[in-house]
């Protein structure tokens, strides 16, 4: 007896150790949020980050209420007070904090899941009760303790803490009364018939007793009179209706709290870029399960909307080749002078053959000249084999189409659109700009902006004028690598016989700034690559633009995808141009103080994925990037 | 004091033209086109320093409301509205029987233009006297004092200028504001100043005219 006690006891310890919040997650999620509270209090040196965590606000709410009862706005909890102060609900701060969304048809929703240190405390700090009694309904089982409600339901399993927040649905509508006296029903009418005969027949007795009375006082008395039983009697037959209707709406809530709070044996666990995410211990992530995304009927081009009919999906019975084992994830982590954010977007193996293609090119050197490596501040380079990558795509959206579920009709859908892509000119969009290209800022520039004023002459007869003066635009230059020259050629060619562009030089045509395009964009072709520019001195009055730095250069020429901002000259920029006496703003100013340049570069993709990483640098290297970044906010909300 | 590139940023012109003693026309044209370019990426916010920045749609539905509510005054008729989005020039003009008629038209169409429950209390801005014409001051509690206590609204007025054209039958005598000009044929008078400067002294845009 005492070794069974013992066995349950260390079984049930070992339970409560073992319980980690992954186990719990299903494999299927489309997406996850996740944040861990410790390393982010940690980092932030007590400053309140809670106010970024707004987005995780899923809360529901109804627009209307017939009976203008305020238990509809009461609710088990305010998801926003359990992250922001999750220690006072008792959350285990060293365990990550995850957010997904609900799978289950019928039961959209938000779900946070989270492991608890103390859920005694967290209990403690539940609402349980409302005005409208029925609202909330609590549920101790074997499985768990539960708090269901049609808008914010809890669960806790041991450990194991989760809040389900429920999309609102329009037709969710079955709580809603109708009309305040809905325990008006027919044994209340029947009781009160009766009721009302036995008063009209002792009225009638009274009246005819041969005594005096005042008819009117007398039949007003008697229209006050009620038998307050038969009321209560019909409110408690009222009450029970509501409560099986409410446990009836209630069950497919209780059923999917039971399930979140229960071991999932496909748990997202075994995903294995999952697991190399979780190893990393990110401050904070989002990983999707990009099959599982895409393949939700929203995005499904073949689903029925229109009908509310079951509709027989034809399903295909081919296996997944390019389309299977693809996730995406970004995660951020502050470090002391830096923040960085990796993305990393894993896939099969047959795609690692296109991707290898893809990328397998470097930038055009040639595309350099065209910068003023003196006035950049900042760039974006990008460098692949458009011709290969458009090979791959052609490839992945067919097998993505033929995976939909799709109507009969719709099997010859797929088969026209290869017939339509077959029948394009590949070499036209694909190589007539070969996928090599450079957009970069230089500066900030005076351009010639013509405005219309008024001259007045001796008898104040006014003129309409037009003048010119000068406005700061940033100076903008992007330079394409030209694949084809003949077809590019032609499309310039094209392009220059359209009205709304005039001709500035035999290769040099501009669209000159209006409403919706608030600056003059010049576009040349040159022998080598294609320019749009906003600076029209690049054709008038061309120089020799300088080098790029070294550092800029070999970024460049490293990577298929390289991004920088000088952040110090962006802002000098900035200032210059646009906010004389700026450093009187704080903001401003701390932005200018603290941040340093901005940069983000790619990896070559190797046989499981490609990644990036962009990292946010600042000038203090000894603080905490988050707490640095927290205190430009402050600043900012202090302007 | 920060100063924003809308500096020299817009101009407001204002025309009152007599046909005789009573009648005439007035015309009132607001031109952004310096500024088109920053205005046109303002639109594209919601709010900027505080102050909201209303769209293509709400300026045109203003004005067209305005419009509106000036054909209804009592003497006021031809009422016309011109409207360019690109180069940001809207001008409004009306014939007036009388100058009573033309200060309810303004304040009518101020009081359409302001969400504030306080407007311009019958204001009486232009003033026909037996020989002459005047154009009052600023009362203390119009709208546009209230305006000046925004200090963000006022930052960007800076470079604005505003300017007065009032054409007459009769040959214009002596004017009492001094940085008012009488037309070489003497039958106009113009007052240009510095939105900003009409905004902070109430009494700058006051001018009794005198005819011969």
């Amino acid at each position: 007896m005492k070794k069974n006690i013992l066995l349950a006891i260390l079984s049930w310890a070992y339970l409560l150790q073992a319980q980690n919040p992954v186990d719990y997650i299903p494999e299927s999620v489309p997406y996850l949020f996740s944040f861990s509270f410790s390393q982010l209090n940690a980092k932030s040196n007590e400053m309140d980050y809670g106010q970024f965590l707004n987005a995780f606000n899923k809360r529901s709410r109804y627009s209307y209420d017939y009976d203008n009862n305020s238990s509809y706005s009461c609710e088990i909890l305010e998801i926003m007070d359990l992250i922001k102060h999750p220690d006072s609900f008792g959350l285990d701060l060293n365990e990550r904090f995850y957010v997904y969304s609900s799978n289950v048809i019928g039961m959209n929703g938000t779900i946070y899941l989270f492991k608890l240190k103390n859920p005694a405390a967290f209990e403690s700090k539940l609402t349980t009760e409302c005005l409208d009694k029925f609202y909330i309904q609590k549920r101790s089982l074997s499985n768990g303790t539960f708090y269901i409600s049609g808008k914010i339901s809890v669960a806790i399993n041991g450990n194991i803490g989760s809040v389900f927040i429920k999309k609102h649905n329009y037709y969710d509508y079955s709580e809603q009364r109708t009309s305040a006296f809905e325990y008006y029903d027919s044994a209340y009418i029947s009781e009160k018939s009766i009721y009302n005969k036995q008063v009209d027949s002792a009225f009638y007795e009274k009246l005819n007793n041969g005594k005096e009375y005042n008819y009117e006082e007398e039949a007003s008395a008697m229209r006050e009179t009620t038998d307050s039983s038969i009321i209560k009697r019909a409110i408690e037959r009222d009450e029970q209706r509501r409560l099986e209707a409410t446990l009836e709406k209630y069950k497919e809530i209780q059923s999917l709290m039971e399930s979140i709070v229960q071991i999932q044996v496909n748990n997202i666990g075994k995903n294995r870029n999952f697991s190399k995410l979780l190893s990393e211990s990110p401050d904070a992530f989002v990983f999707t399960n990009s099959l599982v995304l895409l393949n939700q009927e929203m995005f499904n081009p073949f689903s029925s909307y229109s009908s509310r009919k079951k509709v027989d999906y034809v399903l295909s019975n081919q296996s997944r080749v390019l389309t299977k084992d693809i996730s995406t994830y970004y995660s951020i982590n502050f470090e002391n002078g830096k923040a960085i954010v990796n993305f990393a977007n894993t896939y099969s193996e047959s795609v690692f053959k296109y991707l290898k293609k893809a990328y397998g090119v470097k930038q055009d050197k040639s595309l350099l000249k065209y910068i003023d490596g003196d006035n950049l501040i900042g760039y974006m380079s990008i460098a692949i084999n458009a011709k290969e990558m458009a090979k791959f795509y052609e490839d992945f959206y067919t097998e993505m189409l033929e995976f939909y579920p799709k109507r009969e009709r719709d099997l010859n859908t797929i088969s026209g659109i290869k017939l339509f892509y077959s029948l394009m000119d590949k070499e036209v969009l694909f190589n007539t700009l070969d996928g090599r290209m450079i957009l970069a800022c230089t500066g900030f520039a005076d351009i010639k902006m013509k405005y219309t004023t008024y001259n007045y002459d001796d008898d104040f007869e006014r003129t309409e004028v037009t003048e010119e003066r000068f406005v700061k635009q940033p100076r903008m230059v992007l330079a394409a690598s030209i694949g084809n020259k003949e077809n590019a050629q032609k499309i310039f060619n094209i392009l220059k016989s359209f009205t709304v562009f005039k001709h500035v030089k035999e290769n040099v045509i501009t669209l000159y700034a209006d409403r919706d395009v608030p600056f003059n964009l010049y576009i040349a072709l040159m022998d080598d690559a294609l320019i749009l520019t906003n600076d029209g001195n690049m054709f008038m009055n061309p120089i020799k633009n300088s080098k790029l730095k070294s550092e800029d250069l070999k970024y460049i020429m490293g990577h298929n995808f390289a991004f920088k901002i000088h952040s110090d000259k962006m802002l000098e920029g900035v200032r210059d141009s646009y906010f004389k006496g700026a450093e009187e703003l704080p903001w401003f100013a701390k932005m200018m103080a603290e941040l340093g340049n901005i940069q983000m570069h790619d990896n070559k993709p190797d046989k499981n994925g490609y990644t990036a990483t962009a990292i946010f640098n600042l000038k203090d290297s000894s603080s905490n990037s988050l707490y640095i970044l927290l205190k430009m906010m402050q600043a900012k909300n202090g302007f | 004091m920060i100063s924003l590139s809308l500096s020299s940023c817009f101009e407001i012109v204002e025309e009152v033209n007599f046909k005789d003693e009573t009648k005439g026309n007035y015309q009132i044209t607001l031109n952004c086109s310096q500024s088109k370019d920053r205005i046109r990426g303002l639109m594209k916010l919601d709010t900027f320093m505080g102050i909201k920045i209303p769209g293509t749609y709400e300026i045109s539905n203003q004005l067209s409301e305005s419009t509106e509510v000036l054909r209804k005054v009592p003497g006021i008729s031809n009422v016309k509205c011109t409207k360019d989005f690109n180069s940001y020039i809207f001008t409004m003009t009306f014939s007036f029987d009388s100058v009573e008629a033309l200060n309810k038209g303004i304040v009518a169409a101020l009081a359409n233009s302001s969400s504030e429950k306080h407007l311009i209390p019958n204001t009486t801005i232009f003033v026909k006297t037996e020989n002459g014409f005047e154009r009052q001051a600023i009362p203390a509690d119009s709208i546009i004092k209230r305006f000046s206590k925004n200090k963000n609204a006022l930052n960007l007025l800076k470079g604005a200028s505003f300017t007065s054209i009032f054409r007459f039958k009769s040959a214009v005598k002596t004017v009492s504001n001094a940085k008012s000009k009488i037309a070489k044929n003497t039958l106009a008078v113009m007052l240009k100043e510095e939105l900003i400067d009409c905004i902070l002294q109430t009494q700058l845009l006051y001018n009794r005219i005198l005819f011969k």
